[in-house]
Order: structure tokens, then C-alpha cells, then sequence
């Protein structure tokens, strides 16, 4: 029963998923479609499509959270919360196609610092369809909430290997009044150890940062002369006052000369940011690498990394992403190593190439292995969700 | 249990395991001392490998043992199971390291919340969790509940404030749960499960900088409607005030008697409010706040213009739990949270529950979070009135789930909401989240009796349920925030 299914109703989604789980048939769960190449290729057939499952079910706006269908796109979201001037504040790559419950399920932090604004964060409550037609709940609709097991945790990230998710409940923010990013060049002399330490002064001489990254010459971004430098991109963001930063401590820290994005420039920017790792499949023969590991190691990484493909690095988010040439890989995996601390995955790959290589570099430990797959069976005793997608 | 003795002690040493009913009845219950339970046995080990030789020890001779960290808990986590063994982390309480450039601290679990900060201060950083009795409480039970504190309005709760854990897990094995991961947010799932999937041993913990400057203000009400639409008001303006607190006329009364924190006795509410930041930036919250509350019928704004005024602020509010000491025998302390906008509602219900079951409730809460913590003064040697405290308690968390709450914001589940999670979760989710714990606690001697509701009749051993199932009596710490 190769193809798609389109389920337009959880129950719709209930039926399908236990059909599959009696027929022993696997399937994939997929939503926009925008990063459905993370994970080890999935052993399956079918397809389950979830956008039939779209709209906002209730908007709390006094209490700043909504209730979704988990089908809903993350840019129709914000459009409808655009009037009560709130947001969600996730930043996925390509918003207009991602959906919530994809996201959820991608695990995609975005841009955005942390504390305070990864999916983790902001996912409050879920519903999900087990892989045997059962239908679940987790979490509530308040931010602080200790009633239980936190399955929301568990599903954020899971790609799609749990559950389906089909309901999301999620923590908003006011619109902020002012938006304001500086960007800081960094020394295109320094080595690799001085860059690393550069770049955490740097950051850490800017107050209340919404969002810190790490941005790798070449990129073609606006607001960026080319010197074949790194920059420093640091937003500000709420109050008027609070995105008033000024850039000089910034610049002072970095070494290098500063300027200040706003407007339409600085959004378009930070876009390019954001959709950097949905872009990088199509570009032919390369790899999407996520690295991740303590900032300082994570930093040298990123540097060194530099000498295979463009490397976007997020220090106090622990992560870094790269675009690497395929041929290049082993090469690459050299410059992984000479930091024991700092773990990598391959997210995405042309064609086949995953079902020849291993995905995660080094691999999970055997025990957490071992907790992983007990946690998989217990949701999914059947093995008929993306099986083959978590490599463990 | 003798021969458990004779394996642990010569690696845990002669003091390291404690047998004798008179060094092991401190340990029967934990903050909520309504639930007692003596353990057979104490282990006190000293590093990871320790605790894990214990879990192992007590894995292969089919004895249920709970992680215990400084048991200040209020839900009965940290209360052993009849005949258990309790493995007290007091002994691994070091601050191991401080990273300043990363911002991290790395800790065993047994450390004192407040001495991490205490640590990262010369560094200009601190540990954002600040729960109740912060300066008795360890990060291990931290981690355990997920617990809360004022700041976590802002800041969030533990949860995201742990980089990795160090586990021993059910058979004795240890691992690694690392933010840093590859896979299923495993670290994500163990914060919070109240000890009941693994013990965590060590962990590297996020540290943030302290802020430029702090504002602390104390605005009264004619009564918390208007005080609760202010919190509401400030919030959707996009001002994220660190900390927003309230108590009403019930408490400020009491904390007036025993304290004088000079807090207004004609108001009918008092809400405290803290604004941090850089200094332009909290200018202009201030300005906002001032504007709103005002509008909402705020009688004065004080603010505090020094370290001693802002201290004497928050005496009042820390001391809340201890002053009620004063006026009954008895106190019984929810944690109940609803959406921010039914605070109006839960409140005027609140009160309709004490008038109904002649009770005398008083309310201190955290407001930015909607996190109620009603307070019920009583005589436990008063059965009918226990009675009428244990029917309140059932009101209350239903008026919660009822208004898009839940049952418990901070304190966890524990013993003390087990039983009445279905208020909340239907069979299937409780189903699913019993096949997740039993997927890493397979012999169901970790911490057993807790969280979920104990199925009757299926041989899952029995936490001990007070006589009649009474509601904790709360152990009020000075300094307790709760």
C-alpha cells in the first residue's frame, strides 16, 4: 500500500496509523516537507501527510499561548497573531512551509538564544496519535507545569519516530516594539584558539541579546561587505530601550569595525540565517551538517570547518551548522575530531549517500542507545514509524 | 537488609550506611510530613561510583530505594517507600567548576542551590532557579521537580537551566544526558521525573550574568481583581518583569503581625514586583508599570531605594509560610496553577471553597505564572477539620484543571497528587507516560509510588498514604519562598 495518505481529522489519523500498525506497514509522518531529510533514511513506503490538520483551535491572548492543529504553517500562525500584535517566536527555516507539529518534531531551534526560545521551551502541551491508534495528551496550557512526565519533551526532536503529532499548544510573546542587530567584524588574522575566545568576549559584552550568531564570510547576506572575514551578528529586540544597544562595546570586544541592521535590511538578513540549512539540499553534492558541543570547542570547530564550506555557529545555543562538499566529508570529519567535547550529525545528504555512511559522529553511547530504543517500543511497540530514522 | 550492610559498608565505611531506627527516622518523610514512611536503611555514599555500587547492591536484592537530596520537598518525593533504602546525596556537595567564558558550573547534585551562586558570583553570574528554601535545597532535588522559584517567570524553570546530568541508572549503570545529544531530548524527559528514572549525580548547569540593575516595588489594591489585571496588563505589553508576587489581605495581615514588613493593613491585596536589566531599559519597564498600575487602581507605588529596603520587600512575601505558624497548628500549602487570565476567577472560587468548608484560606502566589499556592490553616488534631482540608484540597485542584490549570506548578506530583492526576489525564496518558517510566525503571525499584496513580491489585509496591490520605503539613523554612 506504497503512496501517500492525507488524513483530514485526528481521528482520520487515529484510523490510518492503527491500520498500518495491525498491517505491520511502516510509515512516515511529514508535515511542510522542509527538513524531512534529518535522521537516517526511514524504512518505509507511505507517506502520512498531516497538513490536512491546519488552523488555530484557540488563541488565549491574554494568557499569550494558542492552541494549534499541528498541520498549521509557522508563518499562517504569526499572520493570524500579527493583529494582537503577539508572535511565536520560533524561527525555523522556511516559516511559510514548516509546520508547527514538523518543527516540534524537527526539534529546530532557529536562531533565536536560549534559554527561552527553542521548541522545547515553548511547547506547553501536545496531542499526539500513538502509532496504534491511541490518542494522547501532555503538558497543559501554562508556562510552568510539573503534573507529570514530560512526553512534550520527548516528542520535541523525536522525528516523527514517537507519534503523531496533531495538536500543539504554544507560549507566545508580545510583538516587540523594536528590533535592532549589530553586526561586528572579526579579525581575519586571528588563529583559531584567539577567534573562539574573540567571539565569547564579543558576545558577552552585549547585554540581553535576542539572538547571537556566528556568520561565515561568502555568504551573500545584505548588510555584509565582503573581507573574507567572520562577523558577529548580535540582535536586540522588545522595548525601544532594550533594542537600543549600542554597538560600540560590541565592536570594541570583537576587534573590528560594527554596524547596525534595522528594517526591512536586518530581517532579511536574519532570514537568510534562518533558512541557511533547508537551502543547503539543494545545493548540489553538499551535506548539512549540525554540529553541537560546548562554545569555546564548538567555536574552534566552526573556524576550522571554515576550510570546507560556509559554517553559520550559535555559541550560547551550543550549535553550529555547515554546508560541506560530500567528497569533502572525510576531511572534515578530521576537523570534528580534534575536539572530543563536540558531536556532529549529518543532516542532510544528496541522494543516497546516507544509506552508506552513519549519520552521528561519534555515535550515541551503547546506554543511550539502549534508553532510546526502550523508549521507542514502549510508544511504538510495532516499529512502524520511521523506522531506521533514529540510527541507534 | 544485614547482608545489603555487609556488601556496602566496607566501600561506603562504617558511618556511610545507616541501619539503627534512631539515625534512620530523619529520613521517613520529606517537607510534606503528613507522608511518613521509615526506610530500613540509609546509604550515604560519597561519588557516582558510590551511588551506583548502592543502586546495584539494592537492584540485585529486589529492594526499593529513593534518591535524596536535603528533603525540603513539599509532595512527598523524596519520602521513602516502607522497608526502602534512602540514598542521601548530602555527601556530594561540591561546587566542582566554574567556567566563566562558557557560563557554566559544574556541580555534584547534593550541593545547596544557593552555594552555586554563592560560586559564580565573583564571576558576575548566577544560578537562575531559585526555589523554595534556596539555601537549604539541592540542585539534585532541583532537577527531581523541576522546580521554580520567582525568577522562573522570566527565566524559566530548571529545566532549562541543566546542560548534563550524570545518571545511575536502574541496574547501576551510569550515563551521560547531555543537551549536546544527538536524538530523543532524553535530558528533557529526566528533569522533573522526581527520581523515579535514574539518580542524577553530577551536572553542568547553566549560569546567567547578573543583571545591571534591579527594581523592586510594592504596589497595594483594594483587592486582587484589580491586582490580577494589572499582572495581566503588564504582561501583554511586552514588559517582562523578573518577578511578580502576590498576597492578599489574609496574608498581609499575618505577615504584618509576625513580621512588620511594613506592608499596608487596609490593602486588600499587595503585589511585589521586580523589573532587572540594563539601566535605560528598566527605566522604561518602570515607566510602563507605573502607567498600568495606576490605571488599575494601584493606592500607592513604593519602591525600594537600597539593598535594606528592597530586603525588608521581600521579608515580607519569604516569611509568608513561617508567619502563618503563628495562627494555627497546622498549614497545608497548594500549588495549583491557571492560565494568568482566570486569576480573578480562581480567586473569588477560592474563597467560595474556604466559606463552603469552613475553612480559613489565604492566598500568596506567584501572579506572573498563574501558580496559586492557597494556604490552609488548620488543627491536625481536629479530625473533622482534617476532613474539611482534605474536601477543600479535592475543590481546589478541580477548580484548577476546570479553568485550563494544572495540578502542580513547582512542587511536583509526588505522593501528594498521585491519586488525582486523572483530574487532569485521561487513562491513555497516564498509560503511556507509565510505559515510558517502566522503560527505564524495569524492576520498578526506583522511587516507587510516585507520580502516577498506583494501580491496585498489579503488585506495584505502596508508597505510605497518611492516615486518611491527609494533606501535607508544611515544615515552614525561614527564607522559604515556596
Amino acid at each position: 500500500m506504497a503512496g501517500t495518505s492525507a488524513p483530514a481529522s485526528e481521528e482520520d489519523v487515529a484510523r490510518t496509523l492503527a491500520a498500518a500498525s495491525a498491517a505491520g506497514e511502516p510509515v512516515v509522518l511529514r508535515g511542510g516537507g522542509t527538513r524531512r531529510g534529518l535522521g537516517a533514511p526511514a524504512r518505509a513506503s507511505r507517506i502520512v501527510d498531516l497538513r490536512g490538520l491546519s488552523g488555530v483551535i484557540e488563541h488565549h491572548a491574554r494568557d499569550l499561548t494558542v492552541e494549534a492543529w499541528a498541520g498549521t504553517t509557522v508563518e499562517a500562525l504569526n499572520r493570524e497573531l500579527a493583529p494582537h500584535r503577539q508572535l511565536l517566536a520560533l524561527d525555523p527555516p522556511l516559516p511559510e512551509r514548516a509546520t508547527l507539529g514538523g518543527v516540534i518534531a524537527a526539534g529546530d531551534p532557529g536562531f533565536r538564544v536560549v534559554p527561552g526560545a527553542r521548541p522545547r521551551d515553548l511547547l506547553l502541551g501536545l496531542t499526539a496519535v500513538l502509532a496504534d491508534g491511541t490518542r494522547i495528551r501532555s503538558g497543559g496550557r501554562v508556562v510552568k507545569n510539573v503534573t507529570g512526565y514530560e512526553l512534550t519533551k520527548l516528542f520535541t526532536g523525536s522525528l516523527g519516530t514517537l507519534g503523531a503529532i496533531t495538536r500543539v499548544t504554544l507560549r507566545l510573546r508580545a510583538l516587540p516594539e523594536a528590533s535592532r542587530t549589530v553586526v561586528a567584524s572579526l579579525p581575519v588574522s586571528d588563529a583559531v584558539a584567539q577567534f573562539a575566545d574573540r567571539v565569547l568576549a564579543a558576545a558577552a559584552a552585549a547585554p540581553g541579546p535576542a539572538a547571537v550568531a556566528v556568520v561565515p564570510p561568502g555568504t551573500g547576506l545584505p548588510g555584509l561587505p565582503e573581507d573574507g572575514g567572520f562577523r558577529l551578528a548580535i540582535r536586540f529586540e522588545g522595548l525601544q530601550e532594550e533594542a537600543a544597544a549600542s554597538p560600540d562595546g560590541v565592536a570594541k570586544a570583537a576587534g573590528g569595525d560594527a554596524q547596525v541592521l534595522e528594517g526591512p535590511e536586518a530581517e532579511e538578513f536574519w532570514a537568510g540565517v534562518r533558512d541557511f540549512p533547508a537551502v543547503t539540499p539543494e545545493r548540489e553534492g553538499t551535506l548539512g551538517l549540525a554540529v553541537h558541543g560546548p562554545p569555546r570547542a564548538l567555536l574552534r570547530t566552526a573556524w576550522r570547518l571554515a576550510a570546507f564550506g560556509p559554517p553559520f555557529a550559535f555559541p550560547d545555543q551550543r550549535r553550529a551548522i555547515a554546508s560541506i562538499p560530500a567528497e569533502e566529508f572525510e576531511a572534515a570529519l578530521g576537523a570534528l575530531r580534534e575536539e572530543p567535547d563536540v558531536s556532529a550529525v549529518v543532516e542532510t545528504a544528496p541522494g543516497d549517500w546516507k544509506r552508506d555512511h552513519p549519520v552521528f559522529h561519534p555515535p550515541p553511547s551503547a546506554v543511550v542507545a539502549a534508553l532510546s530504543n526502550r523508549i521507542k517500543a514502549a510508544l511504538d511497540p510495532a516499529g512502524i514509524l520511521a523506522p531506521g530514522r533514529m540510527p541507534f | 537488609m544485614e547482608a545489603l550492610a555487609a556488601e556496602l559498608r566496607p566501600l561506603l565505611g562504617k558511618h556511610g550506611f545507616l541501619l539503627r531506627p534512631e539515625h534512620t527516622l530523619p529520613y521517613e518523610c520529606d517537607g510534606s510530613t503528613a507522608y511518613r514512611s521509615p526506610p530500613q536503611a540509609v546509604a550515604l555514599p560519597r561519588s557516582t561510583a558510590g551511588v551506583a555500587e548502592v543502586v546495584r547492591a539494592c537492584a540485585a536484592a529486589g529492594v526499593p530505594f529513593t534518591a535524596r537530596g536535603a528533603g525540603t520537598g513539599l509532595s512527598g518525593g523524596a519520602t521513602p517507600i516502607e522497608g526502602g533504602v534512602v540514598i542521601s546525596l548530602a555527601g556530594m556537595n561540591r561546587v566542582l567548576e566554574i567556567n566563566p567564558g562558557e557560563r557554566t558550573a559544574r556541580c555534584q547534585t547534593g550541593v545547596v542551590n544557593l552555594e552555586i551562586s554563592r560560586a559564580a558570583a565573583p564571576f558576575g553570574l548566577f544560578f537562575a532557579p531559585d526555589p523554595s528554601s534556596q539555601s537549604a535545597c539541592t540542585l539534585g532535588g532541583n532537577i527531581a521537580e523541576n522546580s521554580g522559584g520567582p525568577h522562573c517567570f522570566k527565566l524559566g524553570a530548571t529545566t532549562s537551566h541543566i546542560l548534563s546530568v550524570t545518571v545511575v541508572l536502574d541496574d547501576g549503570e551510569v550515563v551521560v544526558l547531555s543537551e549536546d545529544d544527538a536524538g530523543y531530548d532524553l535530558l528533557g524527559l529526566f528533569v522533573g521525573s522526581e527520581g523515579t528514572l535514574g539518580i542524577a549525580t553530577e551536572a553542568t548547569v547553566r549560569l546567567l550574568p547578573v543583571p545591571e540593575t534591579v527594581e523592586t516595588l510594592l504596589a497595594p489594591f483594594a483587592g486582587l481583581v484589580p491586582a490580577c489585571e494589572a499582572v495581566s496588563r503588564i504582561v501583554a505589553a511586552g514588559t517582562v518583569p523578573v518577578a511578580m508576587e502576590m498576597l492578599d489581605a489574609a496574608t498581609i495581615e499575618v505577615v504584618e503581625a509576625g513580621i512588620g514588613a511594613g506592608y499596608p493593613k487596609d490593602a486588600g491585596a499587595v503585589l511585589l514586583l521586580e523589573l532587572d536589566g540594563a539601566k535605560p531599559a528598566v527605566a522604561r519597564q518602570r515607566a510602563d508599570v507605573d502607567r498600568i498600575l495606576g490605571e488599575c487602581g494601584a493606592l500607592e507605588i513604593r519602591v525600594a531605594h537600597d539593598a535594606a529596603e528592597r530586603e525588608l520587600l521581600w521579608r515580607g512575601r519569604k516569611f509568608a509560610f513561617g508567619a502563618m505558624g503563628r495562627i494555627s497548628t497546622d498549614l497545608y500549602v497548594q500549588d495549583g496553577v491557571v492560565p494568568r487570565s482566570a486569576l480573578p476567577e480562581a480567586i473569588a472560587e477560592v474563597e467560595r471553597i474556604g466559606k463552603r468548608h469552613d475553612l480559613r484560606i489565604a492566598n500568596v502566589f506567584h501572579a506572573g505564572d498563574g501558580n496559586l499556592h492557597p494556604c490552609i490553616s488548620y488543627d491536625g488534631r481536629d479530625a473533622d477539620e482534617k476532613a474539611r482540608v482534605m474536601a477543600a484540597s479535592h475543590d481546589l485542584l478541580s477548580l484548577c484543571v476546570r479553568l485550563g490549570g494544572v495540578l502542580s506548578g513547582e512542587h511536583g506530583v509526588g505522593i501528594e497528587k498521585r491519586d488525582s492526576l486523572d483530574l487532569l489525564f485521561g487513562e491513555d496518558d497516564l498509560e503511556a507516560m507509565r510505559r515510558v517510566r517502566d522503560a527505564w525503571n524495569r524492576q520498578g525499584l526506583l522511587n516507587p509510588g510516585k507520580i502516577l496513580p498506583v494501580r491496585a491489585g498489579c503488585g506495584e509496591p505502596q508508597a505510605a498514604l497518611p492516615e486518611g490520605g491527609l494533606p501535607g503539613r508544611v515544615a515552614a523554612i525561614p527564607g522559604a519562598w515556596i
